[in-house]
């Protein structure tokens, strides 16, 4: 339950789009329903049955959840004395609600989702939303990476571990689709009510180890982020809109190894537990021979380590 | 007359796992993949070239990036102060100019230390040629945004090469399989008795030490033609190790 985020933001910026606690909502913790009504046509009575979805938990848990989430992150974390944790707990939630209650195409995503037929094919849509979004996102979540990194004296390697996050979660998004497109499909076809709502169970069965697993690499990447962000604040303003600058003299470089090789064993294992539901995922091919950036990094990789370094 | 049924295995060097993950060499390593699956020839990875590899990496992103955000923008900001332009304005070909003068203090600073090929050089026609693309197009660009684009390319190019990483190490999904091997260190100082470098000295004394207590051939393949295979007659004269490039490995399993 520690990583249920909905607004755990890429690059120390703003966004809801690691959605692991938006999936969890729109497709593991909804139950099928079967609404019965009975019409009248031409004078004659008909029944008509439909099946949509309802929520089996409140929506004003968000709040609970992204409190709950960041009472978790803080208590891993080593504060400075200028900082209470129940003040920072408070101003991280604040603003992950504010975004949540800003982001209007989430929110009707989501209604829809509930207000959808099963015969729309409800839960492939929302899943869709949710990867378009990513998708369309995914360009702009580098650009905040290369912007904090201009902004740090942060290795570049550590941003690039995000990168590599941001390409797992959507493998994840693509297998989460495939696994929906196929149950989802099935269910429509099932006989009768009784064999839908088993189909959505085990739906539901198949993806929630899935959303498990990128829920806990997203809460040590939020570590991470905190972490770095928390220590290189100076006052309560500055958490809410983040650091000008990221010194890597601000941290204690031990606490940071420890987390950031959590988060790096976090993505592996991430990695591998994708792979077990789609090998193709590391499989994508590359043309790295015809692109610029990796002809001259292959060039420069194959140097003597000694022969990179600026200081001389 | 048929040929006979190559017994042994190969041990890799970081350069053929680097070249596979970027892919250079394609026709070489494609060859050795074919032959390697072809035979069933054992395809091993070492401790030591994975850390190595890892180490490479890293050094290489670090290396770019702190070139970006340190030399390249401080020449651009203070030739943009001492020609009293403002910073925001548009890049021109003065620009351009003023990173051809911090490439070539770069070069001086380097010259003395370096073998042929400058890793300043190569840095710099990445950044010129993309640079000169974008005036070319005239498409308008301040040089943070020019920067943040530098920086996207290389944080987009760490992000994909994760993939071939993970296939052929983490994953061993690929031709080459982890292997855990405790060094003889007499082989390891005989070979750097032969000229032969850390930690190359001891990536090949694991294939020499695998010979030994397996009975088996293992044939150490590489790229690297300037440290390596410019010594293997004396490597092979001195322990009966093997160091081919990967073309021609398979031969060398052949009896």
């Amino acid at each position: 339950m520690v990583g249920e985020s909905l607004a755990i933001s890429p690059s120390f910026g703003v966004a809801t789009d690691y959605s692991g606690s938006a999936l969890r909502f729109g497709l593991v913790d909804v139950k099928p329903i079967e609404v019965v009504e009975t019409i009248k046509r031409f004078g004659i009575k008909f029944i008509r049955k439909s099946r949509t979805f309802e929520s089996l938990r409140p929506s004003q848990s968000f709040a609970d959840l992204v409190t709950f989430e960041n009472e978790a992150i803080l208590s891993m974390i080593p504060l400075p004395d200028r900082f209470e944790a129940e003040k920072l707990v408070k101003i991280f939630s604040q603003s992950s609600i504010k975004r949540y209650d800003e982001d209007t195409e989430l929110q009707k995503a989501i209604n829809e989702l509930r207000s959808s037929k099963a015969i729309e094919g409800p839960l492939l849509k929302f899943t869709r939303f949710i990867i378009n979004r990513f998708e369309s996102k995914r360009e702009h979540y580098v650009e905040i990476e290369a912007e904090r990194f201009l902004t740090s004296n942060f290795p570049l390697s550590f941003y690039s571990r995000f990168v590599v996050f941001d390409n797992t979660y959507y493998d994840f998004l693509k297998i989460l689709e495939q696994i929906v497109r196929f149950s989802e499909f099935h269910a429509r076809t099932a006989r009768n009510f009784k064999m839908y709502s088993r189909q959505i169970e085990a739906m539901k069965r198949s993806i929630s180890p899935l959303i498990d697993q990128i829920d806990i690499c997203i809460f040590t990447a939020s570590c991470l982020k905190k972490y770095v962000s928390v220590w290189n604040a100076k006052t309560y303003e500055q958490i809410e809109r983040g650091p000008d600058f990221l010194d890597i003299k601000n941290i204690d470089y031990q606490r940071f190894e420890k987390l950031s090789n959590d988060f790096k064993a976090r993505l592996v294992e991430t990695r591998e537990f994708l792979l077990k539901y789609d090998p193709r995922i590391i499989q994508k091919e590359l043309h790295l021979e015809n692109e610029p950036t990796a002809r001259m990094f292959g060039k420069l990789v194959m140097l003597p380590p000694s022969s990179l370094s600026l200081e001389r | 007359m048929q040929a006979s049924t190559p017994t042994g295995c190969f041990f890799t060097d970081t350069t053929v796992i680097l070249s596979e993950i970027l892919r250079e060499h394609i026709a070489r390593l494609e060859k050795f993949k074919k032959d390697v699956n072809f035979h069933n020839v054992p395809c091993f990875i070492t401790d030591s070239i994975k850390q190595e590899c890892d180490t490479k990496i890293e050094n290489t992103v670090n290396f770019l990036g702190n070139i970006t955000r340190e030399s390249i923008a401080m020449a651009l900001e203070d030739s943009r102060k001492n020609r009293r332009v403002p910073i925001e304005s548009p890049m021109t070909s003065e620009d351009i100019i003023a990173l051809e003068e911090l490439f070539s203090l770069l070069h001086k600073a380097t010259r003395a230390t370096l073998q042929l090929t400058s890793p300043i050089q190569i840095v710099e026609e990445w950044a010129i040629t993309f640079l000169g693309e974008i005036l070319e197009r005239g498409t308008e660009i301040n040089i943070s945004q020019f920067l943040v684009e530098l920086v996207k390319k290389l944080l987009s190019l760490a992000g994909s090469i994760q993939d071939p990483y993970d296939e052929l190490i983490t994953f061993e999904r690929s031709f080459v399989k982890k292997i855990n091997i405790v060094v003889d260190a007499s082989i390891v100082d005989s070979l750097r008795g032969l000229g032969i470098h850390e930690p190359d000295a001891t990536h090949i004394a694991c294939a020499t030490s695998h010979s030994i207590r397996s009975g088996q051939r293992s044939v150490f393949v590489t790229f690297d033609y300037g440290s390596i295979l410019s010594k293997k007659n004396d490597i092979k004269n001195a322990l009966n190790q093997i160091c081919c490039d990967p073309l021609y490995a398979i031969y060398h399993l052949t009896p």
